[in-house]
């Protein structure tokens, strides 16, 4: 009898100082620990989870169009694995015979960086916006949001968020600024690859599969269309992400085009 | 009471246990999420490895040609078009698309469209572009020029990380760049790493300078972190890496080792071997393997480090070779390329419908690409080496074969009395010429090898006379054709030699006779000239893929000599003629209006790779990369030659033959008057003779005639139907075109989508069609005439607009529809003036036998019939006094659409027609040269030939009327014959002013003139125009001229194989003050001529990247009138790619001094041989000198790099002094 009674005290015991210990801790409001806890309370963490899957749609859907989200200037192709048709703008162009394409976007990794900046923009500037609304539950916030800008690098797309944010709870406060998201992506390298292929079918009029063998970390593919436009794909061996665009230049019509008056 | 105390105690330690757990556990959580995975991919870009694959594509002569803009044509420049396109070329006047600023001349002459180089130093990434995209940063120069865009190795973090990357981005990075490094080179090798220990016994495997600057560690140069002498936390393991494309052991601290090698595996044993394996850097202990699982030496370019079950670890050496799962498994090396073709080629035999494509093994995968649509390009191969050693390679070429039809134009260069002659040129010079080209052949007619017993015709000079001969410069690999499409160039193409003709003449002699020329009229006739045809593209009768033969082309029908040949009731004709001499063989006119034998076309499409395969050209070699086949070309019909320079005129063989005879008997009448005969029996002998000739006269004998035999190749058409359609889809290595799918069958399309697709499939896109077309009346200039069709449907009578008959001889010109119901519907039609010719059907192969319209064999909704309406003497039924008669004449109309269905009924068109005068004058439809031409320099005289819409005959004067000049040969009206256009040609002389304008008058109806005529009208009827057709032609005022060419003399250039020479030449003079086009050969080696890259002006230029050598160009410029200039280019090219070398160094009074080999810059530094030169201490005084000059510091050591003017450097010192204390 007195050991189960013992024994029912320390469980009540154990259950009571529990209890305390986890009730202290949620009601004692002060500095956010910095120290795991939510993803409310560690900013970049909350941003990139927000944000990271739209960049790498917006990544995927410009890589796969030729560096567009949109451009008249392209060709509605169908690979043999894909259900159906997209259009693949051109890098560069030329309408006439024999005559080089013409590159359409020189400054292919700023051009790349707008269409995704544009792409995500309204994305961001939410996840901001949620961002500060979830704080806002624990804390007064003072949030200021003024843009962000994408830098493409080996390896990484990093997005720098320009904005701060004031929190304040109990006379505390804490001030966080210019966020800073990574995502691993080979988009870099692929725009890379991409403006040395654009560069050689503007200079030379063809990047010949002697090229390939210099760039062993892609694999690209090029499939000629009945008007003589190439479609190009570079896909990064180590991360499978895919870069295709078209180039139409150095065109033989038939019979040589030649025509007599 | 102690059991009580220790439950207590475990059950409160519980307790905190408990509560304490669930926070740091989630405090390692978060903390884990945290972490920078970034420095793993890093890790991985340090094992990049960037190959070099060993292809030097510089080697010799990188001749960079590039194909210019189509020269032909006028252009403006638009700069910005509505769907975005930037710097397009428009035809004049056609803005109507561009939305931005529209530029009245072509995109490369402008500024902003000019082609050069982007420069984005805030990415660090160097692009070809124009200013209008690049906005800012643009360099005018070729991203091969500027020097930010050089490619280099770039080495990174003390020489942790090298990357073959442009300066500019090296110097984003703030790396150290050098141009001299091959791609090949620009990795670190463990060579140059050693193992830095740091404190607390870590290590890193890294560079010297890494360890001292970065790491502040002890470096131990090529020892391994895992050797025990250091003392460090590292030991060996089993992990392996990928490292410069080879499989490496890590040590436990994650540091390389040396290359895997499963034998060398770290084990407590006492092999010796394997100890040493584990503490320095050593050469891997495996020979180079393609496929190993046991070996981390991966062989270059055959084998490449990738994850894998491997003994130990997880990397593997993957083999990148390929097996040809089509060709035997036969296996094909990484990198290997070879053609693939898909019928005989070469001797202009490619077969329609064929393509060529490149194959390749690319990294263990096999790729095939096709070179490009309609053999605009082709696919040389080669191989390299033998047996196991032997490499293909193979590369797409662009199909030069449009140099052919310039050689041939360029072997005539003008036009003189009815013949092409060759200023400077023979015959034997033009054939070189044309085999001088890589891409062409000639391809001979010469029917003497048929007929070497016939009879030889003599000139005066006791020569014998030219048979039907000719050669032709076409191309080894003719160009494919859009042989469906009406609006190609395929009819013009394939027209290039329809100015063939074979004139054969005739004489009656109780029987007509043919007297020469008659190998025309045999099959071997038809056999030449259509292996002529097929060598200038997808013409004439031949085969597609699938060994389909149809046959394109109208030549002489045997059948049809009776209706040249009868006249007057002279119906007669031999068929054979006997050679005269021993032997007695025969020529017996057979031609049926085909060839002899159409099945020895199908080896060709089943001798697939076989014959003349093009040749491999590298890159650097002439030839890879074509010209613009517009530049210099003014294509007219004329250009071409008329190969009537080889048919017989009328010559006074055939009338001699027969005035021969008559002299022979008036040789009688003479001889008999000398000599002494009585009177009277000489004047009854010739009285008889007279006799005797008169008799033959009225009774026709002696009349001669004339047949024009002509070949016209026509573009070649499908087989009707599409039975074959979907073999273009069974090959997916060679997926379908639409070029291919076309040529199986006059039903086989692409599927139509709106999309382009990796795959196009063809089928059958008329399967069951079974209904003909229906013909119906199109239109007519009804301000003219007028067109009532049958009452009973199928047919059409056509007469004047007020209902009369229609004067005869009169053009004319009308179209019929072909349709289905209510739809369009494709056919081919032709018609006779007779009726009753057999309709195309399965059994005839679907041949359509008749005229054809306008459009010739093309497939067509719209059928135009152009004329002119026959004499009324010539119907068969006609009413009427002379002067007022008329008659009645039909065509009669068949059409065949696509599936072979053709109405069985024929359409009749019905003209009602008059004799009438002929009111109006003869037009001058066109001139060539054309009107306000210019002449050559020096000339004062041309050939002219004019084209009239009707016969006349014409003569000019460029001073009064009344001292006109007859042409010398103008087009007579052959009975049957109804052309567009009459021929009249002449030499204009007497040209000496420099605008010379000359008055051209013509009257028409000449045969109105010949004893002959038995029609109405007389010489008042003929039509003169009043006023005279003003042509103007100026002359060249200055030669043409090269005022200078360079380079000339010694030249000495900088090792950097990417920086070009110009070669470089202005002219002046000439047609228009130096606008020209210029040309180039090496005379040594003779490569063959090529045009400047950046032509058609006064300037011209052409990048090359000799080697080392003495050259000899010869450059020859040519404006549009054939003005000509010569130069050349004589240099000698010295390549300075070594560093400057130090050839003496001393001590000069309180100075160090030094001399060098050749002018350079020369800095030293104190601590170490890698410094930059911008952070030397600078020697020279001049900035580029021989000698250096530095101050005197004893006990020190100078370390010197030097620099020459064109940037060569050693990579480490050029020399390390030490001076004496």
């Amino acid at each position: 009898m007195e050991k189960r009674g013992q024994v029912t005290i320390f469980i009540i015991a154990g259950i009571l100082i529990v209890s305390s210990i986890a009730l202290f801790f949620l009601f004692r409001s002060g500095v956010v620990p910095g120290i795991g806890g939510k993803a409310e309370q560690n900013p970049n963490v909350f941003l990139e989870a927000c944000i990271e899957d739209k960049i790498r749609e917006g990544i995927e859907l410009i890589s796969l169009q030729g560096g567009y989200t949109e451009n008249p200037l392209s060709i509605y192709f169908k690979f043999e694995d894909e259900n159906l048709p997209v259009n693949i703008s051109y890098l560069c162009y030329n309408q006439l015979p024999y005559a080089l394409c013409m590159p359409q976007k020189p400054l292919l990794i700023q051009h790349l960086k707008n269409e995704l900046k544009n792409y995500i923009s309204e994305d961001i500037k939410n996840c901001f916006g949620e961002l500060t609304e979830n704080l806002g539950k624990q804390y007064v916030v003072e949030a200021n949001y003024q843009g962000f800008e994408f830098e493409l690098i080996e390896g990484k797309v990093i997005v720098k968020i320009d904005g701060e944010i004031v929190l304040t709870k109990t006379e505390e406060t804490t001030k966080q600024e210019d966020f800073e998201i990574i995502i691993l992506s080979r988009f870099y390298d692929l725009a890379n690859m991409v403006q040395k292929i654009v560069n050689k079918e503007a200079t030379t009029g063809d990047f010949s599969h002697y090229n390939l063998f210099l760039y062993s970390d892609f694999d690209i593919n090029k499939y000629k269309t009945a008007d003589s436009s190439v479609i190009y794909s570079v896909k990064h061996r180590e991360s499978n992400e895919e870069f295709r665009f078209a180039v139409r230049g150095g065109v033989m019509p038939p019979g040589f085009g030649l025509k007599f008056t | 009471m102690k059991s009580k105390n220790l439950i207590l105690f475990i059950a409160m330690f519980q307790i905190f246990l408990l509560i304490n757990l669930a926070t740091s556990h989630s405090y390692f959580i978060s903390q884990t999420n945290s972490l920078d995975t970034s420095s793993k991919i890093e890790e991985k870009s340090m094992v990049e490895k960037l190959m070099n694959s060993g292809i030097n594509l510089l080697v010799g002569f990188l001749s960079i040609k590039q194909i210019g803009i189509v020269s032909a044509e006028e252009f403006w420049c638009c700069e910005e078009t509505t769907e975005g396109e930037i710097c397009r070329d428009i035809p004049v006047g056609d803005d109507s698309f561009c939305k931005g600023q529209v530029w009245p001349t072509d995109c490369k002459s402008t500024e902003f469209c000019k082609i050069g180089t982007c420069i984005d130093k805030k990415e660090g990434v160097c692009s070809v572009g124009t200013l209008q995209g690049c906005i800012n940063d643009w360099d005018s120069r070729s991203i091969g020029e500027v020097d930010e865009c050089k490619l280099g190795c770039c080495t990174l973090r003390e020489g942790t990380n090298k990357q073959f990357i442009e300066k500019i981005k090296c110097d984003n990075k703030e790396g150290s760049f050098d141009s001299g490094i091959s791609q090949r080179d620009c990795v670190v090798y463990t060579e140059e790493m050693g193992a830095c220990v740091l404190e607390n016994g870590d290590c890193k495997f890294t560079t010297e300078q890494d360890c001292e600057i970065n790491l502040n560690g002890d470096s131990y140069p090529r020892f391994l972190c895992s050797n025990p002498v250091l003392e460090t936390n590292c030991e060996a393991s089993k992990e392996t890496t990928c490292y410069n494309n080879k499989v490496y052991f890590l040590d436990t601290c994650g540091n390389l080792a040396n290359v895997y090698d499963s034998e060398k595996v770290y084990s407590d044993s006492a092999n010796e071997d394997i100890k040493n394996y584990w503490d320095i850097v050593q050469e891997p202990g495996c020979s180079s393997v393609v496929s190993s699982e046991t070996c981390g030496n991966c062989k270059d370019m055959e084998s490449i480090c990738s994850e894998g079950n491997a003994e130990e670890g997880s990397y593997i050496c993957k083999n990148l070779n390929c097996i040809d799962k089509h060709d035997d498994n036969k296996e094909r090396k990484n990198t290997e390329a070879w053609c693939v073709y898909e019928s005989y080629v070469g001797d202009s035999r490619d077969v329609v419908g064929s393509e060529y494509r490149v194959r390749y093994c690319d990294k263990g995968e096999i790729k095939t690409e096709l070179c490009e649509n309609y053999r605009g390009q082709i696919c040389g191969g080669k191989i390299n080496g033998k047996g196991e050693d032997s490499f293909s390679v193979a590369r797409c070429m662009f199909n030069e074969g449009w140099k052919c039809y310039q050689a041939e134009m360029e072997s005539y260069e003008y036009y003189e009395d009815g013949k092409i002659i060759n200023e400077d040129k023979t015959e034997e010079k033009n054939n070189e010429t044309c085999e001088s080209i890589s891409s062409c052949r000639l391809e001979q007619v010469d029917l003497y090898n048929y007929y070497d017993f016939y009879d030889l015709q003599w000139d005066g000079d006791n020569k014998p006379i030219d048979l039907f001969k000719f050669d032709m410069c076409v191309p080894k690999y003719p160009p494919g054709l859009e042989f469906w499409d009406s609006s190609s160039n395929a009819k013009d193409m394939c027209g290039i030699m329809n100015s063939v003709t074979c004139t054969t003449q005739w004489v009656y002699w109780g029987a007509w006779y043919c007297k020469s020329n008659c190998e025309c009229l045999t099959q071997e006739f038809a056999d030449e000239m259509n292996d002529v045809c097929i060598s200038l593209g997808d013409c004439g009768g031949y085969v597609n893929v699938e060994g389909e033969y149809t046959k394109n082309f109208k030549t002489f029908d045997i059948n049809s000599l009776e209706k040249y040949v009868k006249t007057g009731g002279k119906d007669k004709y031999v068929m054979n003629i006997e050679a005269g001499g021993a032997g007695g063989a025969t020529l017996t006119f057979d031609a049926d209006g085909d060839i002899k034998d159409e099945d020895k076309y199908k080896k060709y499409s089943e001798q697939i790779g076989q014959g003349y395969p093009p040749k491999f050209l590298s890159s650097t070699e002439q030839g890879y990369w074509g010209g613009d086949p517009l530049e210099n070309l003014e294509w007219t019909e004329e250009d071409f030659p008329n190969i009537a320079s080889t048919v017989l005129t009328i010559t006074s063989a055939v009338i001699g033959a027969v005035g021969g005879l008559l002299i022979s008997l008036g040789g009688i009448a003479s001889v008999a008057s000398a000599v002494p005969i009585v009177g009277w029996i000489v004047a009854a002998i010739a009285a008889t003779i007279t006799v005797i000739l008169a008799i033959f006269s009225a009774c026709g004998f002696g009349e001669t005639k004339e047949i024009v035999v002509e070949f016209k190749c026509q573009p070649w058409q499908p087989p009707v139907g599409g039975k074959d359609c979907e073999k273009c889809n069974e090959n997916p290595l060679r997926p379908c075109t639409e070029y291919k799918c076309r040529s199986l069958g006059s039903t086989c399309r692409i599927l139509e989508e709106v999309y382009e697709s990796e795959n196009p499939v063809c089928i059958n896109a008329h399967p069951y069609e079974s209904v003909p077309p229906e013909i119906i009346f199109g239109e007519i200039n009804k301000s003219f005439y007028s067109a009532n069709e049958k009452s009973k449907g199928n047919g059409v009578d056509i007469r004047t607009s007020k209902g009369g008959c229609i004067q005869e001889f009169t053009p004319i010109q009308f179209t019929l529809e072909t349709k289905d119901g209510d739809e369009e519907d494709y056919a081919r039609c032709v018609y006779n003036w007779e009726s009753g010719f057999e309709p195309p059907t399965i059994k005839n192969d679907y041949a359509l036998i008749g005229e054809e319209f306008n459009e010739g064999n093309f497939y067509s909704t719209t059928h135009t019939f152009e004329t002119r309406l026959p004499f009324v003497s010539s119907l068969n039924e006609i009413s009427g006094n002379l002067g007022e008669r008329q008659g009645e004449a039909n065509i009669y109309v068949r059409c065949m659409d696509y599936a072979g269905n053709f109405n069985p009924k024929e359409y009749v068109v019905n003209f009602c027609i008059r004799e009438g005068p002929d009111n109006t004058a003869a037009r001058i439809l066109g001139a060539f040269p054309m009107d306000r031409s210019f002449l050559k320099y020096g000339v004062n005289e041309t050939s002219l030939i004019i084209y009239l819409d009707e016969p006349a005959e014409c003569s000019w004067t460029t001073g009064s009327y009344d001292e006109m000049t007859n042409f010398t040969d103008c087009e007579d009206y052959v009975e049957g014959q109804i052309k567009p256009k009459w021929r009249c040609s002449t030499t204009l002389t007497d040209l000496t002013k420099l605008t010379n304008n000359i008055y051209i008058k013509c009257k028409d109806q000449p045969w109105i003139s010949e004893g002959d005529y038995k029609g109405p009208w007389d010489e008042t009827d003929r039509n003169e125009n009043a006023q005279g057709f003003l042509y103007t032609l100026y002359a060249t005022e200055n030669p043409l001229e090269i005022v200078s060419i360079s380079p000339q003399g010694e030249i000495i250039r900088g090792g950097e194989t990417s920086e070009g020479l110009d070669l470089e030449v202005k002219t002046s003079g000439g047609m228009k003050n130096g606008v020209s086009i210029c040309e180039y050969e090496f005379i040594e080696p003779k490569l063959g001529w090529d045009f400047f890259l950046e032509t058609g002006s006064k300037n011209h230029k052409q990048l090359f990247n000799p080697p080392t050598g003495n050259y000899n160009i010869s450059v020859i410029c040519k404006d549009e009138v054939g003005n000509k200039a010569t130069a050349n280019s004589v240099f000698s090219l010295i390549v300075d790619d070594s560093a400057p070398i130090i050839v003496r160094a001393y001590k000069d009074e309180r100075n160090l001094k030094l001399i060098t080999d050749e002018d350079a810059t020369c800095y030293y530094g104190l601590e170490e041989c890698n410094f930059n030169l911008e952070d030397g201490v600078l020697m020279t005084l001049n900035k580029f000198s021989t000698t250096h000059i530095a101050n005197w510091n004893p006990g020190v050591i100078y370390y010197i790099r030097c620099a020459d003017i064109f940037g060569n450097v050693n990579s480490g010192c050029t020399k390390k002094i030490i001076t004496s204390s």
